[in-house]
């Protein structure tokens, strides 16, 4: 449905028009009826990719084709849905008088489009706030108002970059429900994020871009298996006898309220038990440390760091 | 042609509900109130002073809105990143240009015709004070001149507008206003400076003032102020060729801001 086959973007920077290359070459496709997680650490390129399929900012090189169609064609965006990053609209409209110009521009004519913005306005919980200016409403208000406003042409292919940011565990929730409906109705998903609980439990698959390059794409959970878990271990037991017997190179020691805290990872794992059962010692807790997000862009980023 | 004119509407609707533009009306309006205090002076003069220093308030003050909204019109938008939320959708450059322009030229419409229009209801109560005096020193009343005159000024603002909009689409605020009142300059003083040019010998700056003079609107076209106060020949032919002269400048400042703005990405 998506694919970006090659895409390459220079951003001129400074008085001279120094080029800088944002996008090295960024590939990857999103399936019909999928939802695509497009992670990465700020600045990795997540944004102006999306900037790129709307054709925003021309690339370099490398093309893009949205439903088996260039994405210069300008009425392929009556199928689009968009959501920009901490998105700013008019503030001396009101919700309601935004989804209405946003709608009239998708050419939603009456009498479908007033029902239709009642209902997004109810589906994002801004009924309250319609007639409210925006210069009043808060970040995560914005937020809504700005899924309301991806939503008001019915699309076949939403864009949401960072749909989630500014809003409370509440909005999340909401927001993530959204999302699944959409997909119950059939509609693709290209979401972006740079926090991994956000994306986890939306996507079908994901793809990774650092340094302007997408490192790797697949199912969230395979991408994961490859990478190595820490532990952390809460112990009570004689500082000086473990520090005897263990490699402080690859096991961390730290003391917090009387209890020692080890960090280790998989490979130091049974040595490590074995060893603490020998010297009696009392394991309080042990626990897999969250592989974090930050985990997998360190990784990649060592890797790429050639690119 | 739709999208135009919903892109044009929410530009009246920003301009309206932009409260620095009504502070500029409030001063328009207080400096034709002000012209009737000026005008105790005597009883014959009372007319040609309220038409004149009201003519020139409208003048003074759809200038600055013209200049100031105009050099915001697509600047604003791309600072603010609201041009995410319109090329989101299936709109095209042409369509967001043209509908910010005729947006910004209908406020500009109501604003002008609102301010004659008390300046007319002031005028007229004047008239009906002095009636005899009027008659006698300038020979007559001369409404059609006076409509004329504030008609000429809205041809004035649009062109301005125009102006404005070339350069809102590549450069900052502060840029874009200074070179639309240097433009406006050199258009308000169009003939002094063909006379410059004819009567030097600098072959440079000759080139320089053709150029300018051939070039830059000859904004002289609008002004009417003489004839709506002393009376003068206001022909058909006189408001056709000054509303074509105004409508093809539009035309041409339209197409090049069209195709500066075609050529502009959001970063």
């Amino acid at each position: 449905m998506l694919n970006v086959d090659n895409l390459i973007i220079d951003y001129s920077t400074g008085f001279l028009g120094k080029k800088s290359r944002v996008l090295k070459g960024v590939n990857f496709s999103v399936n019909d009826g999928e939802i695509f997680g497009f992670i990465g650490p700020n600045g990795a390129g997540k944004t102006t990719t999306f900037k790129s399929i709307l054709g925003f900012i021309t690339q370099v090189s490398g093309s893009i084709s949205i439903f088996g169609k260039s994405n210069s064609d300008v009425e392929l965006k009556s199928k689009i849905g968009y959501l920009p990053e901490s998105p700013y609209f008019y503030d001396y409209l009101t919700g309601n008088e935004l989804l209405q110009y946003m709608a009239k521009l998708h050419g939603v004519e009456q009498p479908i489009l007033s029902k239709r913005i009642e209902d997004l306005l109810h589906k994002v919980g801004m009924s309250h706030a319609k007639d409210v200016q925006l210069r009043k409403y808060s970040k995560g208000m914005l937020q809504r108002i700005g899924i309301a406003q991806a939503l008001v042409n019915d699309p076949d292919f939403l864009i949401l970059d960072e749909p989630m940011s500014g809003l409370d565990p509440r909005g999340r929730r909401e927001i993530h429900e959204l999302i699944l409906e959409q997909k119950k109705r059939g509609k693709t998903i290209l979401l972006s994020s740079h926090i991994l609980s956000d994306i986890e439990s939306l996507c079908d698959r994901v793809g990774v871009i650092i340094n302007g390059v997408v490192v790797k794409t697949g199912i969230l959970a395979d991408l994961f298996r490859e990478i190595k878990t820490d532990y952390e271990m809460l112990l009570n037991c004689d500082k000086q006898t473990l520090l005897n017997n263990i490699d402080s190179n690859t096991v961390s020691i730290d003391e917090r309220a009387g209890f020692l805290i080890l960090r280790f990872d998989e490979s130091d794992k049974s040595h490590l038990l074995k060893l603490l059962l020998d010297l009696n010692a009392e394991i309080v807790s042990m626990y897999p440390l969250r592989k974090s997000l930050e985990g997998l862009f360190i990784e990649e980023s060592e890797k790429t760091n050639n690119y | 042609m739709n999208r135009i004119l919903v892109i044009a509407q929410n530009t009246f609707k920003e301009a309206v509900r932009d409260r620095i533009l009504y502070s500029l009306i409030l001063f328009a309006i207080l400096m034709i109130i002000s012209s009737l205090v000026f005008s105790t002076i005597s009883a014959e003069q009372y007319n040609k002073i309220v038409k004149d220093i009201g003519l020139t308030a409208i003048s003074l003050f759809g200038i600055m809105i013209s200049i100031f909204l105009g050099m915001s019109l697509v600047h604003k938008e791309i600072e603010k990143r609201t041009v995410f939320n319109i090329f989101s959708k299936p709109v095209r450059r042409f369509e967001f240009i043209t509908g910010k322009y005729l947006g910004l030229s209908f406020t500009l419409f109501v604003i002008t015709f609102a301010m004659g229009l008390i300046l007319f209801l002031i005028v007229l109560y004047v008239e009906l004070q002095h009636g005899r005096f009027i008659e006698y020193y300038y020979g007559g009343h001369y409404f059609l001149e006076f409509f004329s005159a504030i008609y000429f000024e809205f041809l004035e603002f649009i062109v301005v507008i125009g102006i404005a909009l070339i350069f809102s689409s590549f450069t900052t605020p502060v840029l874009a206003v200074l070179m639309t009142f240097l433009m406006f300059a050199a258009g308000r003083f169009s003939s002094d400076i063909k006379l410059l040019g004819e009567n030097t010998n600098n072959l440079l700056v000759k080139i320089i003032t053709e150029f300018i003079y051939r070039v830059i609107p000859n904004l002289e076209k609008f002004d009417l102020r003489s004839e709506a106060v002393y009376g003068g020949k206001i022909t058909f032919n006189l408001i056709f060729y000054t509303t074509a002269y105004s409508l093809i400048y539009v035309f041409i400042l339209l197409i090049l801001s069209i195709t500066i703005f075609e050529k502009r990405e959001f970063k």
